[in-house]
């Protein structure tokens, strides 16, 4: 009885010792866990070059539960879709979604790279894609309605610029003709459909694209008011 | 995140259609930069509209300085 209390007291104390132990180990992860994780995140980031993507983190404060989601989709996650992560991160069409956000769209993007010269789109052609810049410039050429007048150029547009959105919104002809203008022009498509079928599935994200599609539509007006003057 | 400068780059007087695109760092007046076979002098900088999140929307004048051989 004695052994057996003694056993149990014991067992007790052993319990009691067991979750305080516990206790202590989940309460110091609970405390330096994120701050790891970010590190964590950091080295890995910082190893692919993915300091924008870290910037997001750091200032959307996650809780433990999210990040732990966000490290897993980091383990998930191929380096080809982290590159695209990279660069969507920096990408004004996407400014203001979250990583997963980021993360969904990345894997709809297919990368493709043209020569100088090379015709992306063409005005009055049906188009279904939307175009991100990655690396070089793209020319913006627009024909009169005179069948004797010759293409003009509107813009140059460099990293980070979005051509094809008005597919996205009105789903028309092509209103200009984009063409690569240095050697190598890389760029990043995604095809309307998909991007309209994620934007239906989440609202949030449907919403941050479309606002941000008026501010860079809106931006691309005022260029052209101040280019004209 | 570090902040981006999307940038309305425009050469007034000129057949030059002028360019937008992101950079890590604002251009400031006097800077020389280049757009395809020429450079140019940035001779005005100012805020396009207020910035937003990490970007900025900023607009510079610029000016030829030399056509690239």
């Amino acid at each position: 009885m004695n052994h057996s209390t003694t056993a149990g007291h014991h067992q007790i104390t052993h319990d009691n010792a067991t979750v305080t132990g516990l206790r202590w180990i989940i309460g110091t992860l609970l405390i330096t866990l994120p701050a790891f994780q970010k590190a964590v995140i950091k080295t890995k980031a910082r190893s692919a070059g993915f300091i924008s993507w870290v910037g997001i983190q750091s200032n959307l404060k996650y809780n433990l539960r999210k990040t732990k989601i966000d490290l897993l989709h980091i383990g998930a996650t191929s380096e080809g879709t982290m590159d695209h992560i990279e660069i969507l991160g920096s990408v004004e069409l996407l400014e203001g979604i979250t990583p997963a956000e980021l993360q969904t769209i990345s894997l709809i993007c297919k990368e493709i790279s043209y020569n100088n010269g090379d015709v992306i789109t063409q005005q009055g052609e049906s188009g279904e894609d939307l175009y991100i810049v990655l690396d070089g410039f793209v020319e913006v050429l627009h024909s009169g309605t005179a069948p004797e007048q010759s293409p003009r150029t509107i813009v140059h547009l460099g990293k980070g610029q979005i051509f094809g959105e008005m597919a996205l919104v009105d789903h028309g002809p092509r209103s200009a003709t984009v063409r690569a203008a240095s050697d190598p022009t890389k760029v990043l498509v995604i095809h309307c459909d998909d991007f309209e079928q994620e934007c239906e599935k989440n609202h949030h994200l449907g919403y941050v694209v479309m606002r941000n599609i008026a501010a860079d539509l809106s931006f691309k007006l005022r260029h052209r008011h101040f280019a004209d003057r | 995140m570090p902040s981006i400068y999307k940038v309305s780059y425009v050469v007034p007087g000129e057949d030059h259609p002028g360019a937008i695109l992101n950079s890590g760092t604002p251009p400031h007046k006097g800077d020389v930069i280049s757009l395809g076979s020429s450079d140019f002098e940035v001779i005005e900088v100012f805020d396009l509209v207020p910035p937003r999140g990490d970007f900025h929307y900023l607009h510079a004048t610029l000016v030829r300085t030399s056509e690239k051989p």
